[in-house]
């Protein structure tokens, strides 16, 4: 994961790129920087850096805002504005889930400022340390080897228990996607990235955009501009859909958004179509169909039935039919998720259980 | 005798195809051009192409390629799609399609219709499958539509009817299936419901698909159309492409035509062939048989794809019979359960070509979705007689005669008749019937069909040896000749019955 930097020569780098060998606040020292492509992160500038704690000798991710990179922009003012609020927002948010144990999410080790640099008021560095994974889900799931249901099941419930502990506080994740979900130690995974996330009691620096998170991934409502004045609706209703779309990444190796449009015409691409989303949604909705029956027939006989029916609950392109069947049924909170995270529990240890009795589902 | 279409009315009634055939003929596009491009987005694709590089393993390859397929951006990931279809590596299926989606280069080549797909067995098979997939997700309007398709190809109308009505009720602005349903319930005769459902959807006076859908039906139940106002805006704005336009030009043309306004007609037909869908060649060739005013230059438009009806109008007019017969099978594929292609198909074959098998493969293919259509019945008996095959032959005819049939049906069914009798060797009840059908098409002034008796007739009474027939050639030589103009099959059978005269009268008849 790691990476030297070699993109700029020294003269042309920036104070939040110049960050390797100093040492932080805390006692925190900049060992290397990890390369990570301009603009990667939404148009906010940052660099990314591996820090050593000189107590501990804990290593951890370091993620350093670039204000100067944010001056060379044609709008600097409104620049410089959004990437303090999105710094602000995504520490707040943090700060919030530290406070309520979310045991489920990264965790934020460490944020402060870094002085400018005498006579350079540009050169102020804010940054946040968080603890290090090993790597994002893509590089564990092994999709060249035979199916490992009980892994792939247990990081399932993972990831809706991170879900819901964030929801239980209030906050829409919004971006999650494989490269948001790390693998830790004893391959416990959490889920990582609040900088796209929406707090219902404050406001978001994300909450005007209809399409907070990565647009790769987003529902398909979104990438229509369909998009919901209900908070629940809008957000809950798109991580929803994200967690669908991450089992079905899991069973796959495909987003559900890319194996949708993937069998969409063309011409109903979102890139193509002038429409409402009412009107196109016949066709992404056949489309979903053909997905859950291909579902249904290719994956693992064992739990290939109950993966698709999750998958079609999860994430149907018309987000008033997503949800568990029982709480549409009795008006309960729709896009709850305690449901979810006993049936993925229970699916999980049923894996494991005929794991640990030799009798492994096979693909 | 076989019986034909009139090919006196046509209207742009909206064509029923499978869904895929439907998107390929570019009917479903939106009307309105996205918006999307005008959204500034990051590039949300150069992360992932960092990461492919660095770790280059299946899922970060498959994570790419399916982002860039969501941005648009397929070309610039072919290495991680390549990737993706080697064969050393376990790649999940949906993996690979993605990857073949990815490098796939456009397909322009026409796709015909699959001949297969009518045959009963196939049919059934589909029926199981959808009603498989509805079993998953029953909120699958399109599938319901498929599925009524299905029924209707079989003659099922009842089950076709509530499988179309889930889907009205699941998605009642879709334009595929308010189309489809439309031409459903034209196809069980309730012209009037078709009509009331293009009305009544909020859509309609803003898509003009629907707006061509509610004037052609709407002409064709006798109403009124209630946009056709909108409709001449829509058309004078000029705000969508041709294409979206193309068949409600050419529905208000076929109005300005049968109210007398040749002039506008002409303009919206040219309007309506200026990026054509197949059902307006089809309307623009039918109008300009029916009014020289019209001009349509079959060379160029029956080259397009999907022109089945056209073209075999086109063939027949220039008597090319196996062109006919072979488009026809096409256009019965096309619309399996329209009667037209298979009425016209089991004509050609019967009369022109002599070839009644094929005759009774089209009737009884048309039977299948249109059992109670009188001339199908009756073009299958008239088949079935002339293969020797007389007893079924009689049972088509006596289940011809529980049909309600038109003034022209009835004299077709009386010289059909006439043919068995013949057939049978009861010659006075031939002649008695064949008589009685000659005198109704007197009576209704239509030469034709007089012609076609009078020739029938005599081909019996010459070919059995019943008598020389002399007189009776002659009288159908006249009447034949009378019409070949409206008709090129006359020629055929005007020809068949010149070799019948014999050589020393052909010269007597050749200096009158």
């Amino acid at each position: 994961m790691a990476k030297q930097h070699v993109g700029y020569a020294a003269n042309t780098l920036t104070p939040a790129e110049q960050l390797v060998g100093r040492e932080l606040p805390k006692g925190w020292i900049v060992e290397e920087s990890i390369e990570r492509p301009e603009n990667a992160t939404g148009g906010h500038f940052s660099s990314s850096y591996i820090v050593r704690s000189d107590d501990s000798g804990m290593r951890a991710f370091l993620k350093a805002m670039d204000y100067r990179k944010a001056l060379e922009s044609p709008d600097p003012a409104k620049s410089l504005e959004m990437m303090t609020a999105a710094y602000n927002f995504e520490r707040d948010v943090l700060e919030k889930c530290k406070d309520h144990n979310l045991s489920r999410i990264v965790s934020v080790l460490d944020s402060g400022t870094l002085p400018p640099i005498e006579g350079d008021a540009s050169s102020v560095v804010q940054y946040l340390i968080f603890e290090l994974a090993k790597n994002d889900i893509r590089s564990f799931v092994n999709f060249e080897k035979a199916f490992d249901t009980a892994w792939v099941l247990r990081t399932m419930h993972q990831a809706v228990a991170a879900l819901r502990q964030l929801h239980s506080v209030e906050i829409a994740h919004q971006d999650l996607k494989p490269s948001n979900v790390l693998i830790f130690e004893d391959n416990l995974s959490k889920l990582a990235d609040l900088g796209r996330a929406s707090d219902r009691n404050s406001t978001s620096p994300h909450d005007e955009l209809g399409c907070a998170g990565d647009r790769t991934y987003a529902p398909p409502e979104l990438l229509y501009g369909q998009v919901s004045q209900d908070w629940g609706t809008r957000r809950l209703g798109c991580d929803m859909y994200l967690l669908g779309s991450f089992v079905t990444f899991l069973c796959t190796s495909i987003s559900m958004t890319h194996l949708l449009l993937e069998r969409l015409n063309k011409k109903h691409h979102y890139k193509n179509w002038g429409g409402t989303y009412s009107d196109v949604l016949p066709y992404l909705q056949h489309a979903f169909t053909q997905i859950i029956r291909e579902l249904r027939t290719k994956l693992p006989s064992g739990f290939a039935d109950d993966i698709a029916e999750l998958v079609k609950q999860l994430c149907n392109p018309n987000p008033e039919l997503r949800g568990h069947p029982k709480n549409i049924k009795y008006g309960n909170n729709r896009y709850s998720l305690e449901r979810y995270v006993s049936i993925f529990d229970y699916l999980a240890k049923r894996a494991e259980y005929s794991l640990t009795h030799r009798n492994p589902i096979k693909r | 005798m076989a019986g034909f279409s009139t090919d006196k009315d046509r209207k742009v009634i909206p064509r029923w195809r499978t869904f895929d055939m439907t998107l390929r003929l570019r009917e479903l596009e939106s009307v309105t051009p996205s918006r999307a491009h005008q959204q500034v987005t990051p590039d949300f694709l150069a992360p992932k192409i960092m990461d492919w590089l660095e770790h280059q393993t299946v899922g970060h390859a498959a994570d790419l390629v399916g982002a860039a397929l969501t941005l648009g951006r397929e070309k610039e990931v072919s290495e991680a799609a390549r990737f993706l279809l080697r064969n050393d590596l376990n790649v999940s299926p949906w993996a690979r399609e993605l990857a073949e989606h990815a490098l796939r280069t456009p397909d322009n080549t026409e796709v015909v219709p699959d001949p297969q797909a009518l045959k009963k067995k196939t049919l059934h098979e589909r029926i199981g499958a959808i009603r498989n997939s509805l079993r998953i997700e029953p909120k699958d309007p399109i599938s319901w539509v498929e599925l009524s398709r299905a029924y209707a190809i079989l003659g099922l109308g009842e089950q076709a009817k509530q499988s179309m009505t889930v889907a009205v009720q699941l998605a009642m602005n879709n334009r595929f299936v308010l189309r489809s349903a439309s031409r459903l319930w034209i196809y069980l005769d309730d012209v009037e419901k078709a009509h009331d459902l293009i009305v009544r959807a909020d859509r309609t006076p803003h898509d003009p698909w629907l707006l061509a859908a509610e004037i052609a039906i709407g002409s064709a139940t006798g109403r009124k159309s209630r946009f056709v106002k909108t409709a001449r805006r829509m058309l004078t704005e000029r705000r969508f492409l041709p294409i979206h336009i193309s068949e409600l030009a050419s529905a208000v043309a076929t109005l300005e035509l049968s109210s007398g306004s040749v002039r506008r007609s002409r303009r919206l037909f040219d309007l309506s062939l200026e990026s054509p869908t197949e059902n307006s060649i089809a309307q623009a060739a039918w109008a300009s048989r029916h009014n020289n005013s019209i001009h349509f230059d079959d060379r160029y438009y029956i080259e397009l794809p999907y022109t089945f009806e056209a073209r075999s109008w086109t063939f027949y007019r220039q008597s090319q019979w196996k062109k006919v017969i072979k488009e026809c099978w096409q256009w019965q594929s096309d619309q399996p359960f329209s009667s037209r292609p298979s009425t016209q198909g089991s004509y050609v074959a019967g009369i022109a070509l002599e070839d009644y098998n094929m005759s009774k493969r089209f009737a009884e293919q048309g039977r299948m979705a249109n059992p109670s259509d009188f001339t199908l019945c009756n073009n299958l008996a008239f088949a079935l007689i002339n293969l020797n095959n007389i007893q079924e032959g009689k049972s088509a005819l006596s289940r011809a005669s529980r049909l309600q049939i038109s003034d022209q049906d009835r004299v077709v069914f009386q010289a059909t008749r006439g043919f068995l009798a013949f057939r049978t060797g009861d010659v006075v009840a031939g002649r008695r019937l064949y008589s009685d059908a000659r005198s109704k098409a007197r009576r209704m002034q239509d030469n034709r069909l007089f012609a076609l008796a009078s020739a029938f007739q005599a081909i019996e009474e010459v070919s059995q040896g019943i008598s020389d027939g002399s007189s009776v050639l002659q009288e159908a030589l006249q009447a034949l000749r009378r019409e070949t103009k409206t008709d090129p099959i006359l020629k055929v059978l005007e020809k068949r019955l010149s070799k019948m005269i014999p050589s020393h009268e052909r010269k007597d008849i050749k200096d009158r």
